[in-house]
């Protein structure tokens, strides 16, 4: 049973969500997108919100099917204990996997801006040692922090805000241009960015009030990611030209390093500091999600003690790769396995619910 | 005990957390504040700096400057003899200007030079850029104009420029030109009798300097580029008095410039630039007329917006003879024309496009005096 003190509201759901979306993607979307979809990547991206929305949908129809059961307890119920055991290990796998890559990512924007010689085994595993002290706790406890750190990606986007100063509204013409095979490969690459909504998964049942009020946190959670990544896009779009875009991995820093105010310059080190923490939500929820799978996968109802050594293989996992090449072929796999496990498995699994009727009869407490 | 051992544990933490792999320490960085590159023979280019430095002794504290210049295969190269030059470690991450020599950027492409300054993370890219005439080597070799080093002196001559909307703003990042749809004109800096002065502006077409306009044409360059900063200033003569030449020219304060540019295509393809520019000005000084008749009035706006019209037909023939877009039609093409744009070689086709150019005038306040 879940306790009270373990509970959260829709409005901390909501946080909840768009603090585990909103990640490294901030400052790769533009450019990955870009070199798809050119001038019209934040129509891309609007699209992939739009995706993003109707997996979260398939993944709200499934939660609201067993009340008060987490995933991994429904699971078994629909694909039979053998099957469900090998699925739960690849939901197991991709959370490490994706926690992984976003900590590489990471290692990798703190070394080009600003830690040049620092290893990046220490920076990823300082990231990591707070990761632990927060995921170790419940759900409530680490929405709680999100909450508290919401206010930053407002930051964030202020900062954001002042490059319309070199903005050219041309750049954005012709609307269009990219053609819709072009703007949905760049949706279909917005995706990675938006994954995160998979966290309702877990708080699912954890939240307070009717199974409507978990959809609109749901979709409200999701819209705003939709906003915010949209906003960026198009504001790099504004000030850099496709070619530029191409050969900056990191637009945004890079179109803030130049802004220099009266009494501060460098913005981009503001920025990352302010990333950092952002970034840091979506590692805790990933190792959340991560240690959850793998404790109740042995079999364990408390995941506290997992915690540490799920943190052990993303950090061992995080520091492997050396290079673009390397990084770029672990985003492939991970790509391949969210793909599977966040929009094949979901909607098959719905499915399989619906067909063979499946769902958990008694309810367990309304309101 | 418990407490003990976690603040231990806290101080060690504190302590190895806090790495010293990056510390870059202000005392031993030698920052220059000035650089300069010119050519130098075998396709090589000779790099100038002026590092600042502060002499504090108990009268106060001194700007000195001291200047190094080598002969270097490339920027970054540059740096390296550079460094092993000076004492203490060479940085330009707090550089204001970067000069190039006219030379430079007539005969070869600057870009290559510039790519370690997109590369590298602490690099300026707020650093203003300028083109000396002959080598920027002896302007920077000035070290310092009256009480101020040099660095700082080009970079408070070339901001106040920019207020006054005689020099437009560019900087390193600014100045990035790829596939942007329009050309860059960088301040022009002349060394005369001693002391840097600007010149006017640099025409560019693509990398290469292809032209220059003096600064009374700069100002209307900026007007029709729609770039006036916060003051514009122009003197112009308005009439022929043999006797007294003290009464032939009025100045005018812009008060505020808004321009239209729009591109007609017509049936053949060819397109056609109607650039107007309405301005609100006040008469700062106007010793021939007495404006507090109407039809003086009216007579002096009619001549200046004949006037301004007529330096503003010549500017952008100075342009279209330079190959120099500065107003960014081919952007405008490229946005609003797409398919125009695939067909057109633009290289051929921009000089001889067609501008309609007009700019329009209301006098809104003369001063307190009519």
């Amino acid at each position: 049973m879940i306790k009270n003190k373990e509970r959260i509201t829709p409005g901390q759901l909501m946080i909840l969500i768009v603090q585990t979306q909103i990640g490294v993607g901030v400052l790769f979307l533009p450019s990955t997108v870009e070199a798809k979809a050119y001038n019209d990547a934040w129509i891309a991206v609007i699209l992939g919100g739009g995706a993003s929305a109707a997996l979260l949908l398939a993944i709200w129809a499934l939660g609201r099917r067993f009340p008060g059961m987490v995933f991994f307890d429904f699971l078994p119920l629909l694909m039979g204990k053998p099957l469900g055991k090998i699925v739960h290990t690849i939901y197991a796998v991709m959370f490490i996997a994706e926690c992984g890559v976003i900590l590489a990512q990471f290692g990798d924007v703190v070394r080009d801006w600003i830690f040049s010689s620092t290893p990046s085994w220490m920076i990823l595993g300082l990231m990591l040692a707070v990761s632990v002290y927060m995921a170790v706790e419940n759900l409530r406890f680490i929405t709680r922090f999100f909450v508290l750190t919401f206010i930053l990606i407002f930051v964030l986007i202020l900062i954001a805000l002042y490059a319309y100063r070199e903005a050219e509204w041309l750049y954005a013409l012709p609307i269009g241009n990219a053609g819709f095979l072009n703007i949905l490969k760049g949706s279909a690459l917005s995706m990675n960015s938006f994954y995160g909504f998979e966290i309702l998964l877990f708080a699912f049942p954890f939240v307070q009030g009717s199974s409507r009020s978990v959809l609109k946190a749901g979709m409200y959670a999701n819209l705003f990611s939709t906003v915010v990544y949209a906003f960026l896009v198009f504001t790099c779009v504004l000030v850099f030209t496709p070619l530029e875009l191409r050969l900056i991995p990191q637009p945004i820093l890079y179109m803030v390093k130049a802004l220099s105010f009266t009494v501060f310059e460098r913005a981009d080190l503001y920025f990352l500091a302010i990333w950092t923490v952002v970034v840091l939500t979506t590692v805790m929820a990933y190792l959340y999600m991560a240690a959850k799978s793998v404790s109740s996968l042995f079999g364990k109802s408390r995941h506290a003690g997992t915690v540490p050594v799920v943190a052990a293989m993303i950090w061992i996992l995080a520091i492997y790769p050396h290079d673009q090449d390397m990084i770029d072929w672990m985003q492939r796999i991970v790509s391949a396995l969210t793909t599977l496990t966040l929009v094949v498995l979901p909607t098959l699994l719905l499915v399989i619910s619906y067909i063979r009727k499946i769902e958990r009869k008694e309810q367990v407490q309304k309101g | 005990m418990r407490h003990a051992i976690r603040a231990a544990a806290l101080a060690f933490l504190a302590l190895a957390a806090s790495g010293c792999w990056d510390q870059q320490l202000l005392k031993d960085e030698r920052n220059i504040s000035i650089g300069g590159i010119d050519t130098a023979s075998k396709g090589l280019i000779r790099a100038t700096v002026s590092i600042r430095d502060i002499l504090v002794s108990e009268s106060g504290s001194k700007d000195t400057s001291e200047v190094h210049s080598v002969v270097a295969r490339s920027t970054d190269h540059a740096r390296e003899l550079l460094d092993d030059e000076v004492s203490g470690q060479y940085s330009s991450a707090k550089m204001r200007v970067l000069v190039l020599g006219e030379e430079m950027v007539r005969s070869r492409d600057i870009m290559p030079y510039l790519d370690v300054y997109y590369r590298d993370p602490r690099s300026p890219l707020n650093a203003r850029v300028a083109i000396a005439q002959g080598k920027a080597e002896d302007i920077i070799r000035l070290k310092m104009v009256g009480p101020k080093t040099i660095g700082l002196h080009i970079d408070n001559l070339l901001k106040s420029m920019e207020l006054q909307s005689q020099v437009p703003s560019v900087t390193i990042q600014t100045l990035h030109p790829l596939d942007r749809g329009f050309d860059f004109s960088l301040p022009y800096l002349k060394l005369t009798d001693g002391m840097p002065k600007v010149e006017g502006i640099a025409l560019f077409n693509g990398v290469h300097m292809t032209g220059k306009l003096n600064l009374d044409r700069s100002k209307i360059y900026l007007l029709l580029a729609g770039e006036k900063n916060k003051n514009l200033r122009i003197t112009l003569k308005i009439q022929n008095d043999d006797k007294d030449e003290g009464y032939d020219y009025t100045t005018i304060d812009v008060l505020k410039a808004r321009r239209k540019l729009k591109i007609h295509v017509d049936k053949e393809g060819r397109p056609r630039v109607a650039l107007n520019v309405r301005l609100r000005v006040s008469v700062i000084e106007d010793p021939s007329n007495h404006l507090y008749k109407k039809e003086v009035l009216h007579k002096l706006e009619k001549t200046l917006s004949e006037r301004l019209t007529n330096e503003a037909d010549s500017v952008v023939a100075t342009m279209q003879e330079a190959r120099h877009d500065g107003f960014g039609i081919a952007r405008r093409i490229m946005s609003f024309y797409p398919n125009l744009w695939r067909k057109l070689d633009w290289k051929e086709v921009y000089p001889s496009i067609p501008f309609d150019v007009g700019v329009t005038l209301d006098v809104i306040n003369t001063g307190i005096i009519r």
